[in-house]
């Protein structure tokens, strides 16, 4: 332990940090040691590590500017490998056992970086340096300067290799959620919950509190963070709070909808949940979020060892850390001066309070210089700063630079409904304005409450206003006894004529300079000054940059602040890693699978899969000696045509359809005719769009007089569904009808080719006939199979063949494929997968999802007669517009390559012979393509002008992607059987 | 964003689907001499207003319903919700409503002209 | 279908599978158990028949006196003992009535539930192969649903019987709180499509206190 201490040369006593949890660490390979409660940035103080980055553009030595999530400076990469996390900011990062951190945004050593002469090339690379200087040639872009600047700009890198974190995302619910856990956040807390509230309080930080841990003042007569620790203790006790530390909530959304980032194992998950992103509902929400401090521009204001004043307090106050062994102090308000006595107290020299204000009354501490109506002009010190140089020409030794140019209330999520933040003089600086998102009330310094014990009374009353808002009777609560500090503040942005390499923006490297080149260009609008300069851009936003920067604009363009206006912030507060954003959903987690009740068979089989959707169907079925999927697809074709094949259909959208005018409804969402079908039959259906287009198609059986089932694609089950619904409820609300998807009900398999019948028999009870007579084409009803298992079966075809299908409840469905397996091994049953049950429907020349494009009709479709003129439907009066019953219009056809050895390629166009390829002459296209084994030859279908009357014409496909051109003969779509006397036996 | 379900309370947009104006309820006439217009009209024309706009939304994760959706597309505030089956029902009664009173009209003019007729003979 | 001369072979019987075979798990006092047994049918009065169809309902559940009048669109009305018998809320003047299986067939054991003359007044379907049913609890449940499920659980928003369909993981699901077990533990059923009951049991046990 003493050895820990020993290492840290700038520790001081007090703060929260654990002395007896000495923790190592590693920054640029350097080991290191702090403690429990440090963060890495109080760490590398600790050690005197001030120098910890580059800047993005000039390459400048950079240190540690805040101790919050605002730093624009100290931003590192923290883990190796795949673990690597750029970007990080040491200001937050927890302090772990054996992290180790890099500097970023080097060429070589951070301190003889390769890239600082950009610095000294400063004058060239002002503002739109990008907009002017690569403008031509055209053509060295994409090769030359792209290439260039990607690896001269940037912050850090990724490592390029998968994210081997776990993330995780859930949904919270509360009546109130107070954002922020400082003074007025721990107060709204406290009414709130004591009101009765379900409350969620978040906080960013690992250890909550917010300034009260940071400074040292006394509340109730205790040390501010022992107010903070009995507050939170007294919250922790009860069961209507949550306490979120760690969290960011980073966004607000519509209807009291937040987003927050929970840091749950950062740097050290080891193989549990590293993030999570919650999905936060909550009544009303009061926005504590605090305020943030500003710096002043000057030249060489950046130097590692220049700190924002109430960084150093809490570097001082909280970490136990003294950023530099001389401080000076430079400031406009009266935060200068308390950092002056918080050093004081702890024992840290004070160099001089330069405060640019002249007529105040303040003491300094014993001893402490003071220079009233002082400015600093530049400073001095290569990788660290030594000295600052006033405006009267004294140099005042300092390794520490406390800055404050006053604070800016925190309004970023009161943005985020397009809420726009108004000026206030008092506190120079916006205050939340316009429109809050829902809820909301904003509360503290975030509110322009600048002092503590106005905080706590405004945080107080925040919480029992949400409690009275809500209905709860507010809780009586005294507010704790605290005094209000010392605050006032004039305007001080930058020291005029100090602007060579004076920032605003230490992120973008953006400058009083280059503010003014901005304006002298015609960049005068916020809006325009932070596009062509960057400025608030990045990981940080301008945080701390927006407001100088748009002060300085003012004061150049003569106008008042409020005249200039602001930007307005948009999620997210802080970066949210994109791994955060998805969760669990990666990889095969992605989206849930949906398996067909035969799919535990068919993969002992060696089935290969395809994904239809969620769905994972059975492709092929390889056999032992098959090496290629075409030997197992025309198997299984050849030998479903020639015996009997058996295929999982369970993935056919069924939809069960009831009530007394389910015909008639039927009638409306069907071109076709349905109010004539037969209890007992089945029917085809073809569906239109009410455009007129073919929306899809499908079967529907009567099974009794006032019941249905519907089967609609596999694609467009859920949209189907839905239509009818919309149907059903929207326009046709007087009819009585019932709807409900049973795809999941049945287990669902088609029985195809000459032997059917034959195996089915061996199936069904006794008692039940499924001869051809008795259980004709189109036929449908329940029949009892397996010894009183009730089925159902439809005698429909997509193959063509002599067809069944049968259905049974999905707890038989693993059963079923087995027996009806079985029950076929006497006629060589082949099961078939999804690629010959589309060889077969090609050859039946039946449309599919190809064919059913969107695009299509039903006359294209050579289904035109279907669509009836003599009742109402959907989709009917618009299908007669006259460019979709045009004379010449696209229709179906088939084609076969004239020469039968060469394979057909889906998505080609048809030229006419010696015709030249160009757009004009193309007359239509190829739908489906396959290979026919029993035509031994590839065959198609596609849409092509006038196609009924061009059986026989020899036109070419062209494919210019695929690189074929090839002759194809036109013929009718149906390869085969096309007298259907297959179906009918 | 939230949708209060007049039956299930406040529910996540992200359970619905949106299909768009909910002028789609009113399908036109099949029959109307102007039905080839009408039924135009009610496909591709649509107002796209900055503001109130009442939109066909389905609680597709919830409880199936269609539901008319009264929201300002500015704020995205949800000033009404209502089923849409409710809507199209009471538009139905009132469309047959302005028809039965012409009714009611004809058959008094035919009256007329009866007793016309009467008293001509 | 007409009847033929009876076949001289006895067909194979057909062995009925649970969505997960039964599946059970318990850890750190949560429990995570599949509901088998229990037949499922959809029921929906048919025009005209909605008054008979609550009266009905109020009768089989006895709610007319004490409790909810009629079934609400987010409570599930339970027949206190054995055997179960409980009416969820599913659609729009939509319920399903569940039961215990006791091997008649769904549609006539639910006709028997309803009577002979309201049964031909409702539309009815069986939906008991249609749907996996876990019963999670224990007194980390709802940190699991915290995890999946973007309804608020809390035993304020979500007293005995609230049903509520939602989507989860990707997976349109019905959650269902039921009777809390043992010493006021919550227990709910959470009930999703059969074919992705896999993808489904993953997503669970992908949540605390299943893993961490």
């Amino acid at each position: 332990m003493s050895a820990a201490s020993l290492s840290q040369k700038n520790r001081i006593t007090g703060g929260l940090v654990d002395r007896n949890q000495p923790l190592g660490f590693r920054f640029d390979g350097q080991h290191y040691t702090g403690f429990a409660g440090d963060t890495l940035a109080s760490a590398l103080l600790a050690n005197n590590v001030r120098l910890v980055g580059r800047s993005f553009k000039y390459h400048r030595p950079r240190g540690i500017l805040t101790a919050g999530s605002e730093e624009p400076s100290a931003l590192v990469t923290i883990g190796d490998g795949a673990h690597q996390d750029p970007n990080s900011r040491a200001t937050t990062a927890e302090l772990f056992d054996g992290i180790s951190a890099k500097s970023q945004t080097k060429m070589g050593l951070l301190s003889f970086d390769l890239m600082a002469v950009n610095d000294f090339l400063s004058p060239l690379l002002g503002a739109g340096f990008y907009y002017k200087t690569f403008m031509w040639p055209a053509a060295f872009w994409e090769k030359i300067y792209e290439p260039i600047i990607r690896k001269a700009a940037g912050l850090g890198s990724l490592s390029g290799l998968a994210d081997p974190d776990q993330y995780d995302k859930g949904y919270l619910h509360c009546d109130l959620l107070v954002i922020g856990s400082g003074p007025s956040g721990l107060m709204a807390a406290l009414a709130a919950a004591k009101s009765g509230l379900q409350i969620i309080l978040a906080d960013e930080d690992f250890c909550l509190g917010g300034r009260l841990n940071a400074e040292r003042q006394e509340i109730d007569g205790m040390e501010s963070a022992s107010f903070a620790e009995s507050s939170l203790a007294k919250l922790a006790a009860m069961d209507n709070v949550r306490i979120m530390s760690k969290t960011t909530i980073f966004g607000a959304f519509d209807h009291g909808c937040y987003g927050a980032l929970e840091r749950v194992n950062e740097h050290n998950a080891n193989g549990s949940i590293r993030q999570i992103f919650w999905h936060i509902r909550s009544q009303r929400c009061i926005l504590a979020a605090g305020a943030t401090e500003r710096p002043i521009a000057f030249s060489n204001n950046d130097r590692p060892g220049v700190m924002l004043a109430g960084a150093v307090r809490t570097y001082v106050n909280r970490f136990g850390v003294a950023p530099g062994k001389r401080v000076a102090i430079f400031t406009n308000n009266d935060d200068g001066w308390a950092t002056a006595q918080d050093l004081h107290a702890a024992g840290v020299e004070v160099t001089a309070i330069i405060d640019s204000r002249t007529d105040i009354a303040k003491t300094p501490p014993t001893g402490v210089p003071t220079v009233l109506g002082g400015q600093i002009v530049n400073t001095t010190g290569r990788l660290g700063l030594r000295s600052v140089t006033l405006n009267n020409g004294t140099h005042i030794p300092a390794d520490c630079l406390a800055v404050s140019g006053g604070w800016s209330p925190t309004v970023h999520l009161t943005c985020h409904q397009r809420g726009h933040p108004v000026w206030n003089d008092a506190i120079a600086g916006f205050v939340p304005g316009g429109n809050l998102p829902d809820g909301m009330i904003v509360t503290g310094a975030a509110n322009g409450v600048m002092t503590l014990a106005s905080c706590l009374q405004s945080g107080l009353k925040a919480g029992q206003q949400a409690a009275h808002d809500l209905g709860f009777k507010p809780a009586v609560i005294k507010p704790p006894r605290a005094a209000d500090e010392s605050f006032a503040i004039q305007p001080f942005w930058h020291v005029k004529g100090s602007d060579k390499k004076a920032f605003v923006d230490f992120q973008n490297d953006v400058g009083v300079k280059d503010i003014k080149q901005s304006h002298r260009e015609g960049f005068r609008s916020v809006e325009h000054l932070k596009r062509y300069t960057t400025l608030g851009m990045a990981t940080d936003q301008g945080k701390i940059a927006n407001i100088p920067g748009l002060a300085i604009l003012a004061d150049i363009s003569g106008k008042t602040i409020a005249e200039t206006g602001t930007t307005i912030f948009r999620p997210p507060y802080t970066p949210v890693p994109i791994a955060a954003f998805a969760g669990r959903s990666r990889g095969k987690d992605f989206r849930p699978t949906r398996l067909t009740p035969s799919h535990k068979w068919a993969s002992a089989k060696g089935a290969v899969f395809v994904e239809t959707g969620a769905w994972l169907r059975a492709q092929w079925y390889p056999k032992t000696g098959e090496t290629e999927w075409r030997q197992s697809v025309d198997r299984e074709v050849l030998a479903t045509r020639a015996s009997v094949g058996i295929c999982d259909v369970t993935t056919l959208g069924k939809i069960d359809i009831q009530g007394h005018d389910a015909a008639a409804f039927l009638n409306y969402v069907y071109a076709n005719g349905f109010a004539k079908l037969p209890i007992g039959k089945t029917r085809y259906g073809l569906m239109l769009r009410e455009d007129g287009m073919v929306m899809d198609d499908g079967t529907t059986a009567r099974l009794g007089e006032t019941h249905y089932v519907m089967t609609t694609t596999t694609a467009n089950a859920v949209g189907v569904f839905r239509h009818l619904e919309f149907c059903r409820q929207c326009l046709w609300p007087e009819l009585d009808v019932q709807l409900i998807s049973i795809t999941e009900q049945y287990a669902q398999y088609a029985v195809a080719g000459p032997n059917a019948r034959h195996l089915l028999e061996k199936l069904i009870d006794s008692g039940e006939d499924i001869s051809n007579e008795a259980f004709p084409f189109m036929a449908c009803g329940e029949i009892s199979i397996c010894g009183g298992v009730k089925a159902r079966l439809f005698r429909i075809s997509f193959s063509g063949e002599l067809a069944f299908e049968i259905a049974v409840p999905s707890r038989y469905g693993d059963a079923m494929i087995r027996a009806l397996m079985t029950a076929g091994e006497e006629f060589g049953v082949t099961p078939y997968g999804t690629e010959a049950l589309g060889v077969m429907r090609i050859e039946k020349g039946h449309v599919a999802g190809n064919e059913l494009n969107g695009q299509t009709t039903a006359r294209q479709m050579g289904l035109g007669r279907m669509v009836s003129q003599s009742k109402d439907s959907i989709g009917l009066v618009l299908s007669r517009r006259p460019e979709l019953v045009r004379d010449d219009d696209y229709e179906l056809i088939g084609l076969k390559p004239v020469n039968s050895d060469q394979p057909l390629i889906a998505g080609s166009h048809f030229i006419g012979i010696g015709a030249s390829t160009v757009a004009e002459n193309d007359e239509g296209w190829v739908t489906s393509i396959a290979y026919s084994p029993h035509l031994k030859s590839a065959i198609g279908l596609g849409y092509i002008r006038r196609g009924n009357s061009r059986h026989g014409d020899i036109v070419r496909a062209v494919n210019l992607l695929g690189g074929q051109d090839i002759k194809v003969e036109l013929c009718s779509p149906h390869f085969i059987d096309p007298e259907g006397t297959r179906l009918h036996g | 964003m939230i949708i209060n379900h007049p039956h299930l309370g406040p529910r996540d947009a992200s359970e619905f689907t949106i299909l768009g104006d909910a002028s789609l309820i009113n399908r036109p006439d099949w029959q109307a001499r102007d039905a080839d217009d009408a039924f135009y009209n009610y496909q591709y024309l649509r107002d796209n207003p900055a503001g109130l706009h009442r939109e066909l939304w389905f609680h597709e994760q919830g409880d199936r319903s269609w539901l008319v959706v009264t929201r300002d597309t500015v704020t995205h505030a949800v000033i009404a919700v209502a089923l849409a089956s409710d809507i199209a029902k009471a538009a139905k009664a009132k469309t047959a409503q302005k028809t039965a009173p012409k009714k009611v009209a004809a058959k008094k003019t035919a009256a007329k002209k009866a007793v016309i007729k009467r008293n001509a003979t | 279908m007409a009847k033929s001369a009876p076949m001289s072979k006895t067909p194979p019987s057909l062995t009925a599978q649970s969505p997960l075979g039964g599946y059970e798990m318990i850890t750190g006092g949560t429990s995570l158990i599949e509901i088998t047994s229990l037949s499922m049918v959809s029921v929906a009065p048919l025009a005209g028949s909605q008054t008979a169809f609550q009266t009905a309902m109020a009768k089989l559940f006895k709610t007319g006196k004490n409790g909810s009048p009629k079934p609400k669109a987010t409570m599930a009305l339970d027949r206190s003992g054995k055997p179960r018998c409980i009416l969820m809320p599913s659609a729009q003047n939509h319920w399903f009535l569940c039961f215990d299986d006791d091997g008649t067939n769904p549609i006539d054991a639910a006709k028997a539930l309803l009577g002979k003359s309201l049964s031909k007044q409702m539309a009815m379907t069986d939906q008991s192969d249609s749907w996996v049913i876990l019963a999670l609890s224990g007194f980390y449940s709802r940190q699991t649903l915290a995890r999946i499920c973007p309804i608020d659980c809390s035993a304020s928003a979500m007293p005995i019987g609230t049903t509520a369909r939602a989507s989860m993981e990707h997976l349109g699901a019905i959650i269902t709180r039921r009777p809390d077990e043992g010493d006021h533990q919550p227990c709910f059923w959470l009930l999703s499509a059969r074919s992705s009951a896999a993808s489904f049991l993953h997503a669970i046990i992908g949540s605390p206190p299943f893993r961490n």
